[in-house]
């Protein structure tokens, strides 16, 4: 089929002394729309380039349905890629700027329009077929850019941040068309973004990337509830994740985490904790991670409980988020609207021990 | 190891090149013998004419007369021809040869006896002589005649393609031959890319053009020593890597190649030349000395290039420093944001530039030539004294400089303009809040920011005036004397008005063009260094 | 220096409208003289430094355009007919070889493109009166004096570095992603040139034609120089013949200028625009 894998990729700049990708790789099983997130300047884009063609991988091999495109023009890999500014070819109606990939094969005229017409109906851009693309709004544009990525019914589509250059509310609406999209067409995907909505809405597998590696790979659900290390966790979720700082002390069996002004019981869940340490008193740097969704102004029966002062207090409309300063730290809460506290009040906020994630503090690995 | 297929790409290349080589060496060689043939040929038959013996088979000759008056009408002067015992007047409707003869008599009666090849390209020689004989054809008693004899057309010898293709076959034999018999050393390859382009050389032995053999045994040389460093191999790896991009650019390169190089190439060879009524000889650095030792003449005899050089540069600082300040000075009063109508300023101030410059030049050359022209009549409405523009030095001078500022300043006006519209207003509007003066304001802001246009602008300025060849030469025509030539026109007139001395004038070229390479890859580099980094 | 407070110092105003205006006047003083004397009877140059002509006639441009030559054609229209030819062989022959290697020296990577673009540089800059000895020894050689195949070649020297550059700065503008589009569209380098690239360069192409159009329009000592036949010359050949030393019909040579002239003239004002913009790249000639 159309599974898209990449060996040992590596790429290396000239005159850069570290490479930008050391040692990268991924198998995106076809079908299968994979994402690629993380901040600015971590490879991704430059890893879609490689899988387009349009950059050479210093090192590696890429391969599409088990056939090996390392070395192929980006003519050859039977690929299209949608891309952030559209680059739609701006002296040529909508109709032969979808059309232009199938001309260049050869195509029967009658085929060419049937699929263009298709691709249109499907899009919406029935009416717009004769016009030129300056005549278009951003939206109309990019649907032309998928149109023209459709039709060609290529084995692996790219997209390189399609909806950055669109406003919020268009951004959701094309989120939407891209996800039915894909859901129609099943055809294997690369997409990347540094938007975590983005990613987390669209993706059958996310990729997370920082510094050109690999930081964790998985659905959106295991990213989101098992971060593998501290900055896939800080990456997710709005407003991030609280980390305090703690040791690990060990009484006996038990294990907890004792920072300032908190200790979390943390049951047998760390067995291979740290290093080869007897199960004693013994202490170690960790980082305690817990979202602000899960802390509580109200308290259940097991739950630890933080106490610190609001700082400042935001209002989301259905929810609040107060921002404290703990002894811990500062904690982010987020809680509905209605009672909520006002700033300069100290107030007490409960977890469930159950829900924090725990990361090692030197290797930031979730434990 | 080296391949044979490989080893036939080389050859290919090599051959192509050899082959190259010894056509143009047939093309000379066969020329220069064909001329020689035939001048020979049509100089003996003249002379037999001339001594009264008959005339040589296949060569039209015949003794020719001084004019007279034609009997039928008196204030015409027309010749006769004494040819195969007949006489009969020369005419255009009497044959082809007799143009030539008329032409070719004229002509040695002004400048004397002389043989050569008929220029229209048919190969034939034509040769004059002075005759002892006298006849009385054209005259009423016998008077000395001209003997003159113009041979038939000759073909030179044609390409010879059999010869070439064989030797083409051998080459090919002998070193696809040594590629086989090669080992992993390469040896026997190399040898026979060698001999197989050597091959080609034959034919230029057997016609002894020995620069050509050698050039053909050193391209073979050349490339079994690249073969030999692999670079063959990775030449032809690149070209097929990069073959799109040359492939596009390959229309261009090779238009630059003919029609630049070569004749540059060209013109540097002919320096070593001197070129006397079509024949060339060779003459070593004989051109060159005598431009850069003057001549021979005093410093500020116009003949001297050191003078032509002195009134060249000061003609090329003079102007620039007119362009530049006018330019600048203009486009400050342009950029005054109380100004009105700065379009329209702007379109006028940039007319000169718009008109072609050879009319500007004859304009301004009837604006100051005569008694009323144009600039005395003006100079006289206020009062002062006409002036003979064009008989003395300096006043020749200005009036070019004077031409060539009106049509130059235009250019680094609106370069000026355009660095000064890119200045942000804000910066003089801090500056001012700031308390500096107006010429504070401007060494400050507005020079800085002039500087970096003006740098190329003059670079380019400069040399576009040093060789400004269309208003010296038509609105001065060099005069007094020549003194106000540059040296783009002095050149000119040593091709093409001092006698053909094409070999003069193509070391003149390469001199300039000397010159031109040393200013701009020195002195622009001062003129840019003299930036605030 | 801009005083946005107040005004100018209203000397300074007065000043600067004087000095513009003289400068105008001298500037327009030429132009205006020899539009009075393609009107002015007679055919000397400037009787009087009136740029107002005492007597206004057509004679001049009547003669330029009625006048025929030894063969019984009319000579304006055929010197006319012999620039237009060399101008506009000149340029197709200029842009059409040129558009390709501007492409590839403004997006292909390859040795020597360093080099390839200071050499058209430079044999742009350095004029081609250095060349013109051996290009008129090898057109002799070669038969091509006094035709219009050979000045064509001899314009094409200058013509092919122009358009290089000018159209190189232009493709350097276009964005790549149009490009990369395209090849994952599957297009070939040369499919992405005449699809593409072409089409989008219109406004480039056409204004690097005009320009190479102008200047062959406007050459004259090449023309003068190759062209010993009359009936083969140019305009620029024509109107410079017209005042020689020997005799000298001004009248006919203010007619034959401003005819000739004031279609370039508009022209250059057209463009006049695009100069500058080439000039940062060392491009543009006047």
């Amino acid at each position: 089929m159309s599974e898209l894998e990449l060996v040992g990729i590596r790429k290396l700049y000239e005159g850069v002394s570290r490479p930008v990708i050391p040692d990268l790789a991924l198998t995106i099983p076809s079908g299968q729309m994979a994402v690629l997130v993380g901040p600015s300047g971590c490879g991704k884009s430059t890893t879609l380039r490689m899988v387009a063609g349009l950059e050479e991988p210093t090192a590696g091999t890429i391969k599409i349905g088990k056939r090996d495109v390392t070395n192929l023009p980006p003519a050859e890999r039977d690929i299209a890629m949608v891309v952030q500014s559209y680059a739609l070819y701006p002296h040529m109606t909508v109709f032969e700027n979808m059309a232009f990939g199938l001309r260049i094969k050869h195509l029967p005229e009658a085929e060419i329009r049937k699929r263009v017409t298709a691709a249109a109906d499907n899009l919406g851009l029935t009416q717009y077929l004769e016009r030129q693309p300056k005549a278009l709004s951003g939206g109309q544009r990019q649907r032309v850019a998928i149109g023209r990525a459709l039709v060609r019914a290529p084995k692996v589509f790219l997209f390189d941040e399609p909806l950055s250059n669109l406003d919020a509310k268009l951004r959701s609406d094309m989120r939407r068309e891209i996800a039915r999209i894909h859901q129609q067409s099943k055809t294997t995907s690369m997409y990347v973004t540094h938007d975590q909505i983005e990613a987390m809405t669209l993706a059958d597998m996310i990729v997370v990337l920082k510094d050109g590696v690999i930081q964790q790979i998985g659905t959106p659900v295991d990213i989101y509830e098992r971060p593998a290390n501290r900055f896939v966790a800080g990456f997710f979720g709005t407003p991030s994740m609280n980390f305090l700082s703690a040791d690990l002390t060990a009484t006996g069996e038990r294990q907890s985490a004792r920072g300032a002004g908190f200790e979390i019981p943390l049951g047998h869940k760390f067995s291979g904790a740290p290093t080869l340490r007897p199960a004693k008193e013994s202490v170690d740097r960790i980082v305690v991670g817990i979202r602000p969704e899960r802390l509580s102004l109200v308290g259940n029966a097991d739950d630890v409980a933080l106490s610190g002062s609001v700082a400042m207090r935001e209002v989301l409309g259905a929810e609040v988020v107060l921002h404290l300063e703990s002894a811990a730290g500062p904690l982010t809460v987020r809680t509905d609207a209605g009672s909520a506290p006002r700033p300069g009040d100290t107030v007490q906020v409960w977890l469930d021990p159950k829900m924090v994630h725990v990361f090692d503090g030197a290797t930031e690995l979730r434990l | 190891m080296i391949t044979v297929v490989r080893q036939l790409r080389d050859f290919a290349f090599g051959a192509a090149l050899a082959i190259l080589i010894a056509t143009v060496a047939f093309v000379a060689v066969r020329n220069k013998e064909l001329a020689a043939r035939q001048i020979d040929l049509a100089t003996r038959a003249a002379s037999e004419v001339a001594a009264a013996r008959g005339p040589l088979p296949s060569v039209d000759a015949g003794l020719v007369s001084q004019p007279s008056p034609s009997v039928k009408r008196p204030y015409l002067r027309v010749r006769h021809v004494y040819r195969h015992g007949a006489c009969r007047q020369l005419t255009a409707s009497g044959g082809v040869n007799d143009k030539l003869f008329y032409d070719a008599i004229n002509r040695a009666e002004r400048t004397g006896v002389f043989a050569e090849l008929v220029r229209d390209g048919s190969g034939r020689a034509i040769a004059v002589t002075s005759s002892e004989v006298m006849t009385s054809c054209g005259a009423t008693e016998p008077t000395p005649m001209w003997a003159v004899a113009v041979t038939a057309p000759a073909r030179p010898a044609p390409y010879p393609f059999l010869v070439i293709i064989g030797l083409l076959g051998l080459g090919i034999a002998l070193s696809a031959a040594g590629a086989l018999l090669s080992g992993a050393d390469g040896r026997a390859a190399r040898a026979g890319t060698v001999v197989g382009i050597a091959v080609l050389a034959i034919p230029c032995v057997l016609w002894q053009a020995w620069v050509a053999t050698i050039a053909i045994v050193l391209v073979g040389g050349s490339l079994a020593l690249l073969q030999r460093a692999q670079l063959t191999d990775r030449l032809a790896t690149g070209i097929r890597i990069h073959r799109t991009a040359l492939g596009f650019l390959a229309p261009a390169a090779i238009s630059m190649i003919v029609l630049v190089a070569a004749p540059f190439v060209i013109g540097l060879v002919l320096g070593f030349y001197d070129h006397h009524h079509g024949t060339w000889t060779f003459v070593g650095l004989h051109n060159f000395g005598e431009i850069l030792s003057g001549g021979g003449r005093p410093l500020d005899d116009p003949l001297n290039f050191w003078f032509i050089l002195g009134v060249t540069v000061l003609w090329t600082v003079a102007n620039v420093a007119f362009h530049v300040t006018i330019g600048v000075a203009l486009a400050l009063l342009l950029s005054r944001p109380w100004l009105r109508a700065k379009g329209v300023w702007r379109m006028l101030f940039i007319l000169p530039w718009a008109v072609p410059n050879y009319i500007t030049a004859l304009i301004w050359k009837g604006m100051f030539t005569g008694e009323y022209g144009a600039v005395n009549s003006l100079l006289e409405a206020a009062g002062l004294d006409g002036v003979s523009w064009f008989s003395s030095w300096a006043t020749s001078f200005s009036a070019n400089v004077i031409t060539n500022t009106w049509l130059g300043f235009p250019f680094m006006m609106v370069v000026a303009l355009g660095a000064l519209e890119s200045i942000p207003k804000e910066l003089y509007e801090a500056a001012s809040v700031d308390g500096a003066s107006a010429w504070q304001r401007f060494r400050h802001i507005t020079m800085p920011h002039l500087r970096p246009a003006l740098g190329p602008a003059v670079a380019l300025g400069s040399i576009w005036t040093f060789n400004m060849f269309n208003v010296i030469y038509l609105v001065s025509a060099g005069q007094p004397g020549g003194a106000t030539n540059i040296l783009v026109t002095d050149a000119y007139r040593w091709a093409f008005e001092r006698g053909e001395r094409y070999g003069m004038a193509a070391a003149y070229a390469t001199i300039i063009f000397g010159i031109l390479l040393l200013w701009t890859v020195f002195g622009t580099r001062i003129v840019r260094s003299k930036e605030p980094s | 220096m801009s005083t946005t407070r107040r005004g100018p110092n209203p000397a300074l105003l007065v000043l600067t409208y004087v000095g513009l205006i003289v400068l105008c006047g001298i500037v327009l003083y030429p132009v205006m003289l020899v539009c009075k004397k393609a009107f002015e009877p007679g055919s000397q140059f400037a009787l009087s430094a009136s740029p107002v002509p005492t007597a206004v006639t057509l004679d001049h441009f009547r003669e330029l355009f009625t006048t025929r030559g030894g063969g019984g054609e009319l000579l304006f229209l055929r010197h006319a007919a012999n620039s237009i030819v060399v101008a506009l062989l000149t340029t197709v022959v200029g842009v059409s070889l040129s558009c390709t290697a501007a492409y590839a020296l403004s997006r292909f990577k390859f040795p020597g493109r360093k080099t390839g673009l200071t050499m058209f540089l430079v044999v742009q800059m350095f004029p081609a009166t250095l060349l013109l000895l051996p290009l008129y020894v090898i057109l002799n050689k070669l038969g091509l004096l006094n035709s219009i195949a050979g000045l064509v070649l001899v314009y094409s020297t200058t013509a092919i570095p122009f358009c290089v550059w000018t159209l190189k700065g232009y493709f350097d503008s276009l964005p790549r992603e149009l490009e990369e589009a395209a090849r994952i569209d599957g297009a070939s380098p040369w499919m992405i040139f005449r699809k593409i690239i072409l089409p989008l360069s219109r406004p480039a192409l056409s204004v690097t034609a005009l320009f190479s159009f102008m200047t062959a329009w406007n050459e004259f000592i090449m023309a003068s120089t190759f062209m010993t036949n009359q009936t083969k010359y140019t305009l620029p050949v024509l109107i410079q013949s017209s005042v020689t030393e020997f005799s000298a019909d001004w009248g006919l040579f203010a007619a034959g200028a401003v005819v000739t002239s004031v279609p370039v003239m508009i022209a250059f004002y057209v463009l006049q625009k695009y100069l500058v913009g080439g000039l940062t790249a060392g491009a543009v000639k006047g």
